[in-house]
């Protein structure tokens, strides 16, 4: 019996330890200040999403060295509740679940590929120059409505959660970015964004995903528990930047060149050096190209190889829509078929 | 005026036979269109993807336009095409702006329009897609409801096919309406639905000794034939084809026991004169070929045998594929089948693998 526990965990453990070759450039020790930001992935092949979970967070905390974690952004595709919510407990085995958050994708990316299987991916936010706020909004009432026989109803309630939901976060003077994690896929998107704008404003930068809505599948993370009909609302302040794009389409060769254009245009708003990028994508996208790594590669054609890439696959995004017939006075907002990209950078 | 007329003989016969000529040509279109069934609901902007094909010898220019329901938006409404000689495009439209309509039937016009002849295709454009959901396989279809239905008739009678995914099984309802239902081994001709899947961008061949591209199923129903929802419920699913098998294979009467697929589970019912063929196949068979995941898209084809009634019911004709487009290798034979004077069309219609059908 011990000798069959070792050998699955030896798998688990060899998976981890190819997982942790897709980690960018580690910050062993973070000055003071300093923003520190790591993304691990990894991909269980064995049905065992807890031990996949375990080996993600114990390589995260590897990877984020003596800087203790403020947040963590969860990306996974296990099949199923059962194996969801064991994937979370995996995580919070290592990680204090108070800080484990996100949702529910179609799969993740970062600078070493793209996955689409079981797999989970983390990222890891620490550093005395960043504040995190995380809250919670549960039983929004939207997630049984459809758009085409109850868009007014979707409106209200989700223009409610999303006032709601930032009206519940800490803010302070520094607040820089609002990842908004929800289950609300396009076009309900469009109507949370407009809720947390009643708060936060126009022009606040607001990037974030949707949730994957496979039947059964739709759930987001908020203190290592799972919650359906739920948004999760990540505001990250501090001395840094952050500089947003949008792009969308929906052929392959537009969806490469696309990405490429999103993540130059991020690169050149940036005002400082970027430490990290957050690209949250369309899962619809990703189903038209040829191959996903042509996608991924185009981004880096812009970012460069060694910059840590947080990204997933969603059922709707949130960034800066990408429409020029309807032009909107909202920076952010919420849509479908797009790539938000967004940079964070220091001066 | 009598003398003019004759005088002018010569001319007006040359301009007679001039728009004779023209006649003859535009009777036969320079061009063959069909839009491509939708992969995902209209509402998630899908693209309507329009085949042309060049069908002289002699190249094509034209313009190819694209007629949406109303309130629809089309980007772009209208594009240029050049094609040589005998070839075939795909152009897609991307429905920017697009309804769910719950019968799953879209009115869609394209056109081209080059050398001063326009061609009209109009269809009923249906979504080909899979939502994704794990039904249980009993013989019960309450549970089939969130799927997208595509609906054919032949010969009056109705077949609607209904499927779903996830990562483990594809799953497939074939609601078959017809006067009575015959059971495999109970007469020499037999009742059936026989599918193929086909991973995108593959083909089938045009000689024996090329390799099939397909997955190939026959549903049969086994014993009983009880009338009922739930009852009767056996039956069988048998693998005609995988890829690499040669295509001259299936044209071979083979015996159908040793092509028994028993990782298939199969249920059979029915239910006020429709027989349901309800069947899960295991997606580790096909994944190296057709990765389940969400907007993946691949060939999925249906033919419904019904011998003692409608015949062959083929969803390549109700999906508007062109007569050039029947081929005899796109399908195995097997005993007890009864095939049309025509050989079925192609094997190779889009279907795809979608989130939800919300």
């Amino acid at each position: 019996m011990l000798s069959h526990r070792f050998a699955k965990w030896l798998l688990v453990s060899i998976t981890a330890t190819l997982a942790w070759a897709f980690i960018g450039p580690t910050a062993l020790c973070a000055e003071p200040g300093d923003v520190v930001i790591r993304i691990v992935m990894v991909e269980d092949e064995d049905e065992e999403p807890a031990a996949a979970g375990k080996a993600a967070a114990e390589a995260l905390l590897k990877a984020m060295g003596d800087t203790a974690l403020k947040a963590v952004l969860v990306s996974e595709c296990f099949e199923d509740l059962e194996y969801k919510e064991s994937l979370i407990e995996g995580v919070c085995s290592v990680l204090p679940a108070e800080m484990v958050m996100g949702g529910a994708t179609y799969g993740s990316f970062t600078q070493a590929g793209c996955s689409d299987f079981d797999s989970v991916c983390l990222l890891g936010i620490g550093g005395r120059g960043v504040g995190v706020s995380a809250r919670l909004v549960t039983d929004m009432g939207t997630a049984k409505l459809t758009f085409d026989t109850d868009q007014d109803q979707i409106r209200e309630k989700l223009h409610a959660a999303g006032e709601k939901l930032a009206g519940k976060l800490r803010r302070t003077d520094n607040d820089k970015l609002l990842i908004l994690v929800a289950d609300a896929h396009s076009p309900k998107n469009q109507f949370l964004v407009e809720g947390v704008q009643k708060v936060l404003g126009k022009q606040f930068p607001i990037t974030g995903g949707c949730a994957n809505k496979n039947a059964g599948q739709t759930f987001v993370y908020f203190k290592g528990k799972a919650h359906a009909d739920s948004a999760v609302a990540l505001m990250l302040s501090g001395d840094f930047q952050v500089a947003l794009s949008g792009r969308m389409a929906n052929q392959n060769d537009t969806v490469i060149a696309s990405a490429e254009e999103g993540a130059a245009e991020a690169l050149k708003k940036l005002k400082g050096k970027p430490i990290a990028a957050l690209a949250f994508n369309c899962a619809g996208r990703r189903s038209k190209l040829n191959d996903y790594q042509d996608e991924l590669d185009a981004m880096r054609k812009a970012i460069g190889d060694d910059l840590p890439l947080f990204g997933c696959y969603c059922a709707g995004e949130i960034g800066p829509v990408d429409n020029d017939q309807e032009k909107s006075d909202a920076l952010s907002g919420g849509s479908g078929w797009h790539l938000m990209f967004t940079l964070i950078g220091k001066k | 005026m009598r003398s003019n007329l004759v005088d002018r003989w010569p001319t007006y016969t040359a301009l007679l036979l001039t728009l004779i000529a023209c006649q003859t040509v535009l009777a036969a279109d320079p061009v063959a269109l069909r839009i491509e069934s939708f992969g995902v609901a209209p509402a998630h902007a899908p693209s309507a993807v329009v085949q042309i094909k060049n069908l002289r010898d002699v190249p094509y220019r034209g313009v190819l336009r694209v007629t949406v329901p109303a309130v629809w938006q089309l980007s772009p409404t209208e594009q240029e095409v050049d094609l040589a000689p005998g070839q075939t495009k795909r152009v897609p439209f991307v429905v920017k702006r697009g309804t769910i309509a719950q019968e799953n039937v879209y009115p869609l016009e394209a056109s081209a329009t080059g050398g001063g002849v326009t061609v009209t295709r109009r269809q009923n454009v249906v979504t080909a897609s899979a939502p994704y959901f794990k039904p249980e396989i009993d013989g019960k279809i309450d549970d089939w409801k969130d799927a997208i239905p595509v609906t054919f008739i032949t010969g009056g009678k109705k077949t609607v096919v209904h499927t779903f995914w996830n990562r483990r099984q594809f799953s497939i309802l074939v609601a078959v309406e017809e006067e009575r239902w015959i059971a495999h081994g109970t007469e020499p001709n037999c009742d059936a639905v026989q599918i193929a899947i086909s991973p995108q961008d593959t083909r089938t061949g045009t000689s024996a000794e090329e390799e099939a591209t397909r997955f190939e199923f026959l549903l049969v129903a086994t014993g009983g034939g009880t009338q009922g929802r739930g009852e009767g419920t056996q039956g069988k699913c048998f693998k005609l084809a995988e890829p690499g098998m040669a295509l001259g294979v299936g044209s071979k009467l083979r015996e159908l026991e040793s092509l028994a697929f028993d990782d298939a589970v199969v249920a059979v019912s029915r239910v006020g004169g429709v027989t349901y063929y309800e069947c899960g196949i295991p997606f580790k068979l096909m994944r190296d070929r057709i990765r389940p995941s969400e907007g993946r898209e691949f060939h999925l084809s249906v033919l419904i045998h019904d011998p003692d009634g409608t015949g062959l019911r083929d969803w390549g004709a109700a999906a508007g594929m062109w007569p050039s487009q029947r081929n005899r290798l796109a399908w195995s034979l097997w005993p007890g089948a009864v095939w049309g004077e025509k050989p079925p069309f192609d094997n190779k219609l889009q279907w795809g693998l979608c989130s939800s059908k919300y």
